[in-house]
């Protein structure tokens, strides 16, 4: 199929790599076609369906005087390629980060046998009658949900990614995603609930996974969705140094947020590291990297400070590749240990000591959140927060946090609970694994409390 | 790029050999070619196409695509006509609106001659800059073939935060006035304080909203707008006691009916007497209904700015602690 609409991967290669050639540059060509059919229902009944492809071309350039040049193309056609060539061509100049990130995917590759897996195998994408139990879903929740406005969104992708490098090392992967997001309106403000998995097989995509976690996740956070008529107290006074416990979506939120820095400005420490993965079955799976390598997992935050080789593509090209990423956090205690209710787990911290006379703030959900990536600071107003002071736990209405990112990571002391995979809204493909809750310790953090 | 009467005749080409089954009626195809070439990033050629179909059973089919469309030997009509559906055509009409405040096509051939030869202005790497070509296509089978051609351009120099914004490159003066604005920000800045200082604002100042964060305002304001004549920005800013640039705000609704907003600006820079002392955030909150009726802002214009900035008094804005 990808060959009758479009002029062969190859012919494209050969133009490019020629073109290399007639230039004397070493070329590292990364190139994936996805095609997508995605279904929506909204409010109860069936809303659309719309297929489409994206085809993806990214051109690395090096000279032999250590040079690097890159370009990105998206569109397949013959001429554009060839632009993106002399765009990448022009562009050449000293760049340390990629040369260095070049030699060190060289050196892991060395033990490895390159990726070649045939492209006909790919899931024929998703049976029939995967779609009923989807729409059931759907109206369940709506049910739950009298009045919330409720869309529903599914989509299956079938990817190939070819890469070529002048040596003539290729690798070649097929990989089928599926994700599934509800998305429910409660007048004011968006929930997400994202759900999805990827396999580079041949066996069928299944929804069942999918349609499970999403109940879980429904009747995890449904009471976030109710809005309460329970009055509860304001806080009176703004807190300027106080422990915080926040749930995994927030965490999960703060991470996809450092993610956007640009790695260009001052370098920013972290004392928490944090790492990309090629976890397979995450949606955004990828095995190789947008150089033309395989990809092995790699920092991107570490003590001293961004790594630009890695972050420089979830930064820039959001949507070239998904990714799954983790922040080195100690778990303070499983679920096998503890149960994770923040009730329980002040208790654990004050029995560890880690937690003395004052008061801690629990913050659950994201009402509203902003980021400034120039300064990395953050503007986050909870959904829901509790005080626990004294042994008492007190419901408070939610206040606006402010601070900068680099401090908050740098001031989370461990986790609590079971890994979670948390999706960014934006980027349904990026994934983070994080724990159901994560302690915040005031000592290392800038942070000021405001009223909303 | 391709036109109605081409894309009409490929759809044509590809119906006889499908006989006996629906066949499409009308369409409608969006395409938009994208150019970025950026100090901070990738160089980029950004292909998408949307096709919506009307078929002759009155189902419509929605499909999206990056390759070019003339490039395409055979039109995959078999795999199109599978993802038929009832639907409204005016749907595609409500897809395409966004949050977006609506922006005026402006096109600098200067800009494109650029992207075509790679030839730059020798100024131009002086600075980090971001140069974009947007190329957009409607083609609809009622004959409508619409092209519109948009750049911009944003330009920084390093270690100074006004960006010049705008659709063309600067013409010879306007880069004669930012070199200027520059030496003179340079002599008059003592000592540059970091972000997050703890200097605040006297009690009576004015705000200038930049015109990223002056749209915003609008936006979720209903605004009447008093007829006064802008001002220039350097010599307004020489007048005035204590004055808080804003470049870029983020916007909360506070009341459920959106009357009340809490306003967070992660940057704002202090001027005093023209001069500037430092750096910090500040967040208010602002009162949609009176904003603009009882304290008529001051518009000002500035070299760089792809619009009107608006200064408001404090008194207009309320600051949370």
């Amino acid at each position: 199929m990808a060959n009758r609409i479009y002029p062969s991967i190859a012919s494209m290669e050969e133009t490019i790599f020629n073109l290399a050639d007639t230039y004397g540059l070493y070329a590292y060509v990364y190139q994936t076609i996805r095609k997508w059919n995605r279904y929506i229902w909204s409010d109860g009944s069936f809303h659309e369906r719309k297929n489409g492809t994206n085809d993806y071309m990214m051109i690395t350039l090096q000279s032999p005087e250590g040079l690097v040049g890159q370009a990105f193309c998206e569109g397949g056609s013959q001429a554009a390629m060839v632009s993106a060539f002399h765009l990448a061509r022009r562009q050449l100049r000293k760049d340390e980060y990629t040369l260095q990130l070049i030699r060190q995917l060289e050196k892991v590759e060395r033990k490895l046998p390159p990726l070649l897996m045939p492209a006909d195998h790919l899931p024929q994408g998703l049976p029939k009658p995967a779609y009923p139990l989807f729409e059931t879903q759907h109206q369940k929740i709506l049910q739950h949900l009298p009045n919330t406005s409720l869309t529903s969104t599914i989509e299956v992708v079938r990817e190939y990614i070819h890469t070529l490098r002048s040596n003539g090392t290729a690798h070649s992967v097929a990989i089928g995603r599926l994700i599934a997001n509800h998305q429910l309106f409660d007048g004011e403000k968006s929930h997400h609930l994202i759900a999805g998995y990827s396999s580079d097989t041949d066996e069928p995509l299944l929804i069942d996974p999918v349609l499970v976690s999403l109940a879980e996740q429904f009747a995890r956070h449904q009471a976030r969705f109710t809005p309460s008529k329970q009055s509860c107290e304001r806080p009176e006074h703004v807190h300027t140094n106080s422990y915080l416990l926040m749930d995994a979506s927030i965490l999960a939120r703060f991470i996809f947020a450092a993610l956007q820095i640009s790695a260009d400005g001052e370098p920013e420490h972290a004392r928490n590291q944090l790492h990309a993965l090629p976890l397979e079955g995450t949606p955004g799976f990828t095995p190789l990297h947008p150089l033309g390598f395989l990809l092995p997992p790699g920092p991107l935050l570490t003590q001293s400070g961004i790594q630009p080789g890695f972050h420089h593509f979830y930064q820039k090209l959001p949507f070239l590749c998904g990714g799954h990423f983790s922040l080195h956090l100690p778990i303070l205690a499983t679920d096998d240990q503890i149960s994770a209710q923040p009730e329980e787990i002040i208790r654990q911290l004050q029995t560890k000591g880690l937690v003395d006379e004052e008061a801690v703030n629990v913050l659950e959900g994201i009402d509203s959140f902003h980021f400034d990536a120039e300064t990395a600071s953050y503007a986050l107003l909870p959904k829901y927060s509790h005080k626990y002071f004294d042994g008492l736990s007190s419901r408070q209405s939610p206040f606006w946090i402010y601070g900068r990112l680099d401090k908050l990571l740098s001031s989370a002391i461990g986790g609590f609970g079971p890994i979670q995979l948390e999706h960014d809204p934006n980027h349904p493909y990026w994934t983070v694994g994080v724990p159901a809750y994560a302690f915040l310790s005031p000592d290392k953090q800038d942070k000021e409390f405001v009223k909303p | 790029m391709i036109t109605a009467k081409a894309f009409s005749k490929q759809l044509d080409t590809a119906i006889p050999a499908q006989l006996g089954k629906p066949k499409p009626v009308s369409f409608r195809l969006h395409f938009r070619q994208t150019s970025i070439l950026s100090t901070n990033s990738i160089p980029q050629l950004l292909n998408h196409g949307e096709l919506l179909l009307g078929w002759e059973d009155d189902t419509i089919s929605l499909h999206e695509i990056s390759s070019d469309w003339t490039q395409m030997p055979h039109l995959p009509l078999d795999e199109w006509r599978k993802l038929r559906f009832f639907g409204k055509m005016s749907r595609i009409d409500s897809a395409l609106e966004n949050d977006q405040f609506p922006s005026v096509p402006r096109f600098d051939p200067k800009i494109e001659h650029i992207f075509l030869t790679g030839e730059k202005p020798d100024w131009l790497d002086q600075y980090q800059y971001r140069l974009v070509l947007t190329k957009e296509k409607l083609i609809q089978s009622n004959g409508i073939d619409s092209e519109t051609n948009q750049t911009e351009a944003v330009l920084r120099l390093p270690g100074y935060w006004f960006d010049y914004r705008s659709s063309f490159l600067p013409a010879d003066d306007e880069l004669r006035y930012l070199q200027m604005e520059q030496t003179w920000f340079h002599q008059m800045t003592k000592k540059r304080m970091p972000v997050n200082s703890s200097i605040q604002p006297k009690s009576q100042y004015v705000v200038l909203f930049g015109p990223d964060s002056f749209r915003t305002i609008l936006r979720h304001c209903e605004p009447y707008l008093q007829e006064s004549s802008p001002v220039r920005f350097h010599e307004w800013l020489l007048k005035q006691e204590e004055v808080l640039i804003i470049p870029k705000i983020f916007a909360d609704s506070v009341s459920s009916k959106g009357t009340e907003w809490l306003i967070w600006a992660p940057t704002a820079y202090i001027y005093q007497a023209g001069t500037f002392t430092g750096i910090t955030s500040t967040r208010f909150r602002l009162k949609a209904a009176s904003l603009f009726t009882s304290f008529p802002p001051q518009l000002v214009s500035k070299i760089g700015w792809d619009g009107y900035g608006a200064a408001f008094s404090s008194g207009s804005l309320v600051h949370t602690s």
